[in-house]
């Protein structure tokens, strides 16, 4: 009797190539391939039998209610496409037509549309040279327009000569210039300006820089505290006066 | 399975199904209960109909179809052992026992005794074996699958599948031996 480990060899001989060529339907001429190949007999024979005629009837009944449901579900899933595809056009369309009605038709309200007035009536917008704004500007260059003419038309007028010429042309071209003074809300001496910004008691230039507070009264630096009054007196004092404007009597701490 | 077969069951015709049906019915089921799923029969069932409701989407030949067949049969089983792996335990009513073992009697002794010894034996012939050696043996016996097809149903390379059919074939066959079966 063999030893079971030489049985065990003898199978294990059973090579890759045996194997394929006997499940591939091939006839083994090897011991071990043969008994191999009366197992995967046995196995086919036990295994692969035909379902009985009810199984039969069921696994069919089974497939074709499958195929019926699968087909109602492409036809359904066809329906629902074709419908969702009418209600996206149909929502498109809508919405275009809604677009297109409210930017034809609708205004802005009377105050927005004042408030958008308001808004854009300061802008300042840059514009080339020469070129003024909108309304302001379009006024300035059609006046500075006939002024250029009423300047060309004596210079070009030939019944003057020489110095009275020049002085009449300096005297036409001047005159614009000196409505444009008069028009300015404070005249066009910029002195006079600076004047008047530092007689209004602001206290900061009257102070010559370091007593502004002190010399103005607004009580800016007050939280400053006293060294801070004295600083102001001291700066005061000794401040030019004519950087200071007119001199003003400051009450002294002692007094 | 003809390519005419496959286009006419695309479209449900009846007697396409049955072709399919009759051409793969045994091996699908000798498949399932060689890899011990619990109700082969019902298992068959949602296999087929996997088929058909699958079949709007498959593309190939008859060789893929049969591959693709296998494929869907086989995940079948992968998913019974996921569902008994997460529920250890499923309580069984007696009464639901007694109709199986009493419609298994026939009358006739000796076919029953030999049913049960066959079955017997290719069962826990193939209880021995590793789950990939049996599936591939089973592919390979059953189906009639190549060593290519088998090893895109179970996502092996080619050297995987020859190894494992060569182990479970010299498995199977010792066990055979042993068993004195002839």
């Amino acid at each position: 009797m063999a030893h079971p480990d030489d049985y065990r060899d003898e199978m294990e001989r059973l090579t890759s190539q045996d194997a394929d060529d006997l499940l591939s339907g091939g006839r083994p001429k090897a011991a071990p391939a043969r008994v191999a190949a009366a197992a995967a007999g046995r196995l086919r024979r036990e295994l692969l039998v035909t379902p009985g005629l009810e199984v039969s009837r069921r696994h069919l009944a089974a497939m074709r209610a499958a195929a019926d449901s699968e087909s109602l579900h492409a036809g359904g899933n066809a329906m629902l496409k074709r419908a969702k595809k009418r209600v996206a056009a149909l929502g498109l369309a809508a919405t275009l037509v809604l677009g297109a009605g409210i930017a034809a038709a609708l205004t802005l309200p009377d105050q927005a549309a004042d408030q958008a007035k308001e808004n854009t009536a300061d802008l300042e917008v840059p514009k080339g040279e020469g070129q003024g704004s909108q309304e302001n500007g379009g006024i300035q260059s059609e006046t500075a327009s006939e002024h250029g003419k009423a300047v060309s038309a004596v210079a070009q007028d030939d019944s003057l000569q020489g110095c009275e010429k020049g002085r009449a042309v300096s005297a036409i071209a001047a005159s614009k210039a000196d409505d444009n003074r008069k028009n300015e809300p404070n005249g066009s001496d910029p002195c006079a300006a600076n004047v008047g910004s530092n007689a209004g008691g602001q206290g900061k230039s009257n102070a010559g820089g370091q007593g502004k507070s002190n010399a103005g009264g607004q009580g800016k630096s007050n939280a400053g505290g006293q060294s801070s009054n004295a600083r102001g007196q001291d700066s005061n004092g000794g401040g030019p006066p004519e950087a200071g404007g007119a001199p003003i009597d400051l009450p002294t701490p002692g007094e | 399975m003809d390519r005419d077969v496959i286009a006419a069951a695309r479209l449900g015709e009846p007697w396409a199904l049955e072709a399919i049906y009759a051409d793969l019915a045994a091996p699908v089921l000798g498949y399932l209960r060689g890899r011990g799923v619990r109700d082969p029969e019902d298992a068959a069932s949602e296999v087929f109909v996997g088929v058909v409701r699958g079949l709007e989407r498959f593309r190939g030949d008859e060789r893929d179809f049969r591959t693709w067949v296998f494929s869907i049969a086989h995940r079948r089983v992968i998913d019974e052992r996921r569902r008994l792996a997460r529920r250890r335990e499923e309580p069984v009513d007696p009464a639901d026992l007694a109709g199986p073992l009493a419609g298994a009697r026939t009358g006739d002794t000796e076919q029953e005794a030999l049913d049960l010894l066959g079955e017997g034996w290719a069962i826990s012939a193939l209880r021995s074996l590793s789950p990939d050696q049996s599936a591939v043996i089973l592919l390979r016996v059953l189906a009639d699958l190549s060593v290519e097809q088998v090893a895109a149903v179970l996502g092996k390379s080619l050297g995987a599948v020859k190894s494992l059919q060569r182990r479970g074939l010299a498995a199977l066959a010792r066990n055979f031996d042993r068993q004195g079966v002839s």
